[in-house]
């Protein structure tokens, strides 16, 4: 795409871009630390997360004023229009990926400490670090415009929904023959649901790159492994 | 957009030469009953040369040569029994700036119905003019002041009697070249709502360099460029997710 006549737009865009840029980052490394914190039982780690999830909020704001401010400013069409309507998009996304890995290390403060979380066999870290290699891969493919990249996330969700699948067998099948622990494994349930949804979120991501370069969405329905856990 | 097919003007394989230059090169567009089609373009792109070969305004321009089909109800609007006077009764057209005649705002729509003998009494003329000046949004505006001099009206109002002036007899199709450049947001506004209310009952075919206010009234928009139609659709896909470069850096204000 070639700069516009008047390079204010481009100026413009560049710099929501850059905001993106550091909410992408942010997100990753809040996720990042909360599957870390979880590995390592770091509480410190866990109380600074929640903290930093302000920050997040606050970019995400920045990024829906810009795009508002440009929208209102130039009214842009076509593929202009498209790339402001997805930057809004994405940074919402990324806002919601915060929560998740917020969530995920106020739930984990609960576990770390019960006596009996190192002996569970589960793998949620395993899960974490596919859906953060996702997430990564996906702002990677919007970043750089890459339609193939992206719809290789979009059809990699069924691995992410087969993890959890089996995560979430595990941990029922242990919590009937340890009722005690019902509480603990309650909350790693809802952490792997939450490592499951930013999976999905990183299909999100793909789907709004699709958009950004086609103007339409892919005609082709996401591959699902499971539809009621 | 309105649900309409049937075809009301059909353009196809026309170039346009202004001497030895091309002006207009081998375009295609049909104009489809009771739906407005804008034609955008940068300017000296065809835009107002094709819209005035569709009432053959060109034919007053020696050096001006057509050539092409043009087919209103099927029938070559160029073909040697057509009489240009009667083609521009139902091809009427709107210019950029508003040009109504140094008359009252009474003669000015009346002047067509009377010369066209649309009108055969003077009440049956008072109504025409009642009429034309109410479907043009107007008639409130004026109705006290009809014997006034129409150039004493603001420039919106002028442009709307100018559509009224083309209206009152009973035209198919109306052109407007940039019929807004001269007028404020609020007119400008005020002839874009009239121009959605008269797709009811004509077809409408405007060049404009609001690329806004193709978007926003149009149901087809053509891209031209250098005598050559680049594109032609659906006006929601080609502000949305034009399928030329082209069109893209234009309606974006990028270097083509």
């Amino acid at each position: 795409m070639t700069q516009h006549i008047n390079t204010a737009f481009d100026d413009g865009l560049a710099d929501v871009n850059k905001q993106i840029v550091k909410l992408g980052a942010l997100a990753e490394t809040q996720l990042d630390n909360s599957i870390t914190a979880l590995k390592d039982k770091n509480i410190k780690k866990f109380d600074s997360i929640i903290q930093r999830d302000k920050k997040l909020d606050e970019l995400t704001a920045e990024v829906s004023s810009s795009v508002f401010e440009l929208i209102a400013l130039w009214s842009p069409i076509a593929y202009d229009l498209r790339s402001l309507l997805v930057a809004d998009r994405v940074g919402a996304i990324l806002e919601r990926v915060g929560d998740y890995s917020k969530n995920i290390a106020r739930r984990s403060q609960v576990i770390v400490t019960e006596e009996s979380f190192d002996r569970l066999p589960v793998n949620i870290v395993g899960l974490g670090e596919h859906v953060q290699g996702l997430l990564r891969q996906s702002l990677d493919a919007y970043m750089e415009n890459d339609i193939q990249k992206a719809m290789t996330i979009w059809e990699s969700d069924i691995d992410t929904d087969r993890l959890y699948l089996s995560i979430f067998k595990e941990i029922v099948s242990y919590m009937s023959d340890n009722p005690d622990d019902a509480k603990m494994l309650t909350h790693m349930v809802f952490i792997s649901k939450n490592l499951e949804r930013v999976g999905d979120y990183t299909t999100s991501i793909a789907k709004q790159t699709y958009f950004l370069t086609e103007g339409e969405y892919p005609d082709t329905k996401r591959p699902k492994a499971m539809t009621t856990y | 957009m309105v649900e309409n097919d049937t075809l009301a003007l059909k353009t196809n394989n026309v170039y346009v030469h202004y001497g030895s230059k091309m002006a207009i090169n081998n375009v295609a567009v049909d104009f489809h009953k009771n739906q407005v089609t804008s034609l955008i373009g940068p300017s000296g792109c065809g835009k107002s040369t094709f819209l005035r070969c569709l009432n053959r305004m060109n034919d007053v321009i020696d050096i001006c040569k057509v050539q092409g089909e043009f087919h209103l109800n099927g029938i070559d609007i160029y073909g040697p029994e057509i009489q240009v006077e009667n083609l521009r009764k139902q091809v009427g057209m709107v210019f950029q700036k508003p040009n109504p005649f140094p008359k009252t705002i009474y003669e000015n729509v009346a002047y067509g119905p009377k010369i066209h003998g649309i009108a055969s009494t003077k009440t049956e003329l008072d109504d025409i003019v009642k009429d034309t000046l109410n479907r043009a949004g107007l008639y409130s505006e004026v109705k006290d002041r009809l014997d006034d001099i129409a150039t004493g009206l603001s420039g919106g109002q002028q442009q709307r009697l100018c559509i009224a002036r083309a209206i009152a007899i009973k035209p198919e199709i109306i052109l407007m070249d940039e019929p807004c450049s001269a007028l404020d947001p609020i007119a400008t506004a005020v002839i874009e709502e009239l121009i959605n209310e008269l797709k009811e009952n004509y077809t409408i075919v405007i060049v404009t360099h609001s690329m806004q206010q193709a978007a926003r009234i149009s149901d087809k928009t053509a891209y031209f460029h250098l005598g050559e139609m680049i594109e032609f659709g659906v006006t929601s896909n080609i502000f949305t997710n034009p399928k030329h470069e082209m069109t893209e850096a234009y309606i974006s204000g990028r270097i083509g």
